[in-house]
């Protein structure tokens, strides 16, 4: 059991700590959180039906531990002091770099902004690259709510970045119906 | 067909796949350096004391049951000893648990003391059932007969009856009334009053100077037959206080024990003029 944990842990670290630290905002609670999915997944091993994949099976544990983290903490909207941990160096001239960095950051800011299930599902789909069918099962809700919700939660993105010149995407101004939804 | 409107959901297509593209290209959130290990170690460890605690919970809760049970069995020890001491039941010893049951003797429980009682309460109605049978003799003439005593009020209307009453006033005349339960209560079968026979519940009421029992009125002095044990009735009459004891200090009343007493059965007389 032990040694079938282990190889789950080293190929799945990543990614879970990777989606735990996108879904909350301090770097702590990102490490407790991880911490917590893969102990009840030690648990819940001897218990797996092999229903669905292994990754999605932990991904599920992974979400609903952070929503009822996110329900017993309440944590506050994340703030742009709070991300700068996470985001790596990248591009070769400073001035790309700083661009860059500073398009990241509002990004991530906004992603912050989004409520609960607009977010998971952003985070599912678009930074985790799962299907339409593996975020259903993860999310445990239908295949077409899952490509309704992803569908309302780019549109509010965009609602939110739109009305920041700096950011590199040049979006334009929406009718105001489709504003906040 | 509106081109402009499908150039505008077009553009808007294209924004979302671009911001999707931005997601998709976020940095990876890069753990600390050695965080994957701790963890890993972190985790093994917790899971192992979990798995170590476990039997000894199970352990735990197969030593729970036990004390628990000593525990009401000693609440039920000191329950019934708490019981038997508000009883004032004392312990009995093994010379009373085996010998015989004795008048005046310690009881040895509750359900002993109790058969005791029953048996004593069946032996007093036997004899009393065997004494009545000499006692009350009934004829056919419509006449009971027995061992009993006659009492005899005398001639004062003016003791016996309130001085102030007002002739319309109807009062119970509790001297007479007292009397004769007192003589049923003491052992009398069969009382009667100036050939009347009285039950203890019976009406005896003063209307005025006159006095009336049953509706019927009766005039001084009063005689009052008494069919019972004669010998119990005088004993407890001159024993101790008692309403005839009193009434015989007031030299109201004189009493005198016979062996023989008649008293007439009115409901006979009663049928017998029917049937006339």
């Amino acid at each position: 059991m032990e040694e079938i944990f282990q190889q789950l842990y080293d190929e799945y670290f990543r990614d879970i700590y990777h989606y735990v630290a996108y879904s909350v905002s301090r770097r702590q609670d990102a490490e407790d959180l991880t911490q917590e999915v893969f102990v009840k997944a030690y648990r819940g091993l001897a218990n797996f039906r092999g229903d669905s994949e292994l990754k999605t099976w932990l991904f599920a544990i992974a979400r609903n531990t952070i929503r009822n983290w996110i329900a017993r903490k309440k944590p506050l909207p994340v703030t742009e002091d709070e991300l700068l941990w996470q985001l790596p160096e990248s591009g070769n001239r400073p001035e790309d770099h700083l661009e860059e960095q500073e398009a990241l950051e509002k990004l991530y800011v906004v992603l912050g902004r989004l409520k609960e299930s607009y977010r998971q599902v952003i985070l599912l789909r678009g930074l985790q690259g799962f299907s339409v069918k593996e975020t259903a099962e993860i999310m445990d809700c239908t295949e077409t709510k899952v490509k309704v919700t992803h569908f309302r939660a780019l549109r509010k993105l965009r609602s939110l970045l739109q009305d920041d010149p700096t950011f590199p995407i040049a979006l334009t101004q929406l009718p105001s119906k489709e504003v906040g939804t | 067909m509106n081109f402009r409107q499908v150039r505008t959901l077009k553009q808007r297509r294209q924004e979302l796949n671009q911001i999707e593209d931005a997601i998709a290209n976020l940095p990876k959130a890069t753990p600390r350096p050695g965080l994957k290990h701790e963890m890993l170690h972190a985790i093994l460890n917790d899971v192992r004391q979990e798995q170590e605690e476990a039997p000894k919970q199970r352990r735990l809760s197969w030593r729970i049951p036990p004390i628990g049970f000593s525990l009401s069995v000693a609440g039920m020890a000191v329950a019934v000893f708490v019981m038997l001491q508000s009883m004032h039941l004392p312990l009995p010893t093994p010379e009373e648990a085996s010998g015989p049951l004795h008048h005046g003797a310690v009881p040895l429980s509750q359900a002993q003391l109790t058969k005791q009682v029953e048996q004593e309460i069946k032996a007093r109605k036997e004899e009393r059932e065997q004494r009545l049978q000499k006692q009350v003799i009934p004829h056919y003439n419509g006449q009971y007969v027995g061992e009993g005593i006659e009492i005899r009020v005398k001639n004062s209307a003016s003791y016996m009856v309130r001085k102030s009453i007002s002739p319309g006033d109807i009062e119970a005349n509790f001297d007479i009334y007292r009397l004769v339960q007192e003589i049923y209560t003491n052992g009398g079968q069969i009382v009667s009053i100036n050939g009347l026979l009285v039950d203890p519940y019976t009406q005896i009421v003063t209307k005025g100077t006159l006095t009336e029992v049953s509706e019927r009125r009766v005039t001084y002095p009063l005689t009052i037959k008494v069919i019972g044990d004669s010998e119990a009735l005088v004993d407890k009459f001159t024993g101790g206080a008692s309403v005839l004891k009193e009434l015989e200090d007031d030299q109201v009343i004189s009493y005198e024990q016979k062996n023989l007493i008649a008293i007439d059965d009115e409901t006979d007389k009663q049928n017998t003029e029917t049937d006339r």
